[in-house]
């Protein structure tokens, strides 16, 4: 199996032409055809014909650029604009948009030669950590078919799980990178806001939502990074720091480095296993000369009030747009969990409750980012469960509206403080569901968490296990 | 105790063009009561002289040249609505006649 290759590999194979793209893209299409029935992962497949032709072309002028990811099948959450396909942000309203322009991190991989597969499906708008949310079929897990992949960007998981495609953009607002990055063992990284280009990314929540790689490993997703991240100025909040060559950086030790565990993260709630498998990664990262450090936020236990409070009251008002008028279907077709969303934020925003609300967890989210940042002065980084508990039955939290939200407790408020986080995988249940772990850093210390998770790939095969569908 | 009447869902989702059916009124009255009253946990917290956080972005007083670039044509600005009229997208109408 070919695209169980990394980047590099494939790179490097390609260029002594002992593979080409046009065999990558087949064994995409015959992974997507065998399994896309049975698990969902793209909403929009690309014409196979079409891009067997493209991939053609890309064997032939291969020797005219250095791009490592040049001529590699890739897929994409559909939630970003891509010119001419079709784009739902998995939701019937824009079951028949063709966005007129591309999205700048699609614009950025395409220019860079990796062939687009498809768009992948996802909890429409982002509002899930399940990808059930979904009017295209809820996608299942590769590791068990009874349970969710996580959310939601869960068809990219899948499709990376699966090894369907060489890698995958996905989105993160409250940690729909990291969720299904977790449940289908997989790596992402959530980026420190600004560090790619929301341009052309189907908004839920402004000032949360961030762009980020989908990937096999570590490694990949450091190319990844370098290809993504920059100045936008069609995005006023991208930003001008410099973009460092992260995958240069890979080896660098970390003896001596501080990892915080911040104790609110153990408490109540957390899956006994989810919780022994981040302490044996521990003894990993001591092996690797790092030292551990207890630290507190104290204000952490109230970050899924906060984070909601905010996020719902920004989609409320970013999904006004959505009038029928210009583009898209009549408000009607808004999928359930969306409507209630969208419902909960305007009661935030509403006259008599937008100060005891939505000014309130904006108060808060100061607080917070207070926190975080006097814990990171302590230490280097942190390391934290993703989720509080293994892969959900699908249909558990449809009918759980309190489990539904607690999902995201481990992860929304890194969004909140605008924080990188990099989610790798850290073993399995007796059951044999992966489990996953983050590490979260300083804003803009993504080489740093690359550093870490490098390291630990290196020690440990989580990453390379393949689910049993595909064995 | 904050709550989310079945009233109150009916109001908000006015403001925001849904048409729920009765059953969705119910439904979402009890989901989204069930959330607020979590969320309650927040009403006790202290929070004066602190101020809002609405951005966490460094980013500030960003400029570009002010130069012509192109942009989307009419055609394709119009190409995804379903009802257009003589270059114009067409909007419900909003006034009555008397």
């Amino acid at each position: 199996m070919l695209l169980n290759k990394s980047i590099k590999e494939l790179n490097g194979l390609l260029r002594k032409k002992e593979i080409s793209s046009v065999d990558l893209v087949k064994e995409s299409f015959n992974q997507i055809e065998k399994l896309n029935n049975k698990l969902y992962s793209f909403i929009t497949i690309r014409e196979k014909k079409e891009v067997l032709k493209e991939a053609e072309i890309k064997d032939k002028e291969r020797k005219n650029t250095p791009s490592i990811v040049y001529g590699l099948p890739f897929s994409i959450k559909d939630a970003y604009c891509t010119e001419n396909i079709r784009t739902t942000a998995g939701n019937k309203i824009l079951n028949d948009f063709y966005p007129p322009y591309c999205a700048t991190v699609f614009n950025k991989i395409i220019n860079s030669g990796s062939i687009l597969i498809g768009k992948n499906n996802m909890d429409a708008w982002g509002h899930g950590g399940s990808t059930e949310n979904t009017d295209y079929h809820p996608a299942h897990n590769p590791w068990d078919q009874t349970r969710i992949p996580g959310g939601s960007s869960g068809g990219s998981a899948i499709a990376i799980s699966t090894r369907m495609v060489s890698f995958a953009v996905g989105e993160d607002t409250g940690g729909s990178i990291r969720n299904p990055s977790s449940m289908c063992n997989i790596s992402g990284l959530k980026v420190t806001y600004g560090r790619v280009s929301r341009l052309g990314n189907i908004a839920y929540a402004s000032s949360l939502d961030s762009v980020g790689p989908m990937a096999k490993s570590v490694e990949d997703l450091s190319y990844l990074l370098e290809i993504m991240s920059g100045k936008d100025y069609l995005d006023s909040t991208s930003s001008r720091t410099e973009v460092i060559e992260y995958s240069r950086l890979l080896g660098q030790s970390i003896k001596g480095k501080i990892i915080g565990l911040p104790k609110e993260f153990f408490g109540k709630g957390l899956h006994q296993k989810v919780k022994e498998t981040i302490l044996k990664a521990i003894i990993i990262f001591k092996k690797l000369g790092a030292e551990i450090k207890e630290v507190h936020l104290p204000h952490f236990i109230y970050g899924v009030s906060i984070y909601y409070l905010i996020a719902l009251s920004e989609t409320s008002s970013n999904l006004s747009r959505y009038d029928g008028v210009r583009y898209g279907g009549q408000r009607e077709l808004f999928s359930e969990e969306t409507k209630k969303r969208i419902i909960l934020g305007t009661y935030a925003l509403s006259a008599g409750y937008a100060d005891k609300l939505y000014k309130k967890a904006q108060k808060l989210r100061t607080v917070l980012i207070e926190e975080y940042e006097n814990a990171l002065k302590k230490c280097d980084v942190l390391l934290a469960p993703i989720t509080p508990s293994l892969p959900s039955k699908i249909g558990e939290l449809i009918n759980d509206p309190l489990k539904n939200i607690l999902e995201d407790l481990y992860t929304g408020t890194i969004n909140l403080v605008g924080a990188p986080s990099l989610a790798i995988p850290a073993g399995f249940s007796d059951s044999g569901l992966p489990i996953g772990m983050q590490i979260i850093g300083k804003r803009f210390a993504e080489s740093e968490l690359l550093q870490f998770g490098y390291l630990y790939q290196q020690e440990t095969d989580w990453h390379k296990k393949l689910p049993p569908i595909i064995k | 105790m904050l709550k989310i009447s079945k009233d109150l869902v009916k109001n908000l989702a006015k403001l925001v063009k849904l048409n729920l059916t009765d059953n969705q009124i119910n439904k979402y009255s009890q989901d989204l009561t069930t959330v607020v009253g979590y969320m309650e946990e927040i009403k006790n917290l202290k929070v004066e002289n602190i101020s809002e956080t609405a951005r966490v972005t460094d980013e500030e007083n960003v400029f570009r040249e002010d130069k012509i670039k192109q942009s989307l044509s009419q055609k394709e600005a119009l190409k995804n609505s379903k009802n257009t009229h003589n270059g114009y997208f067409l909007v419900p109408q909003i006034l009555k006649e008397d």
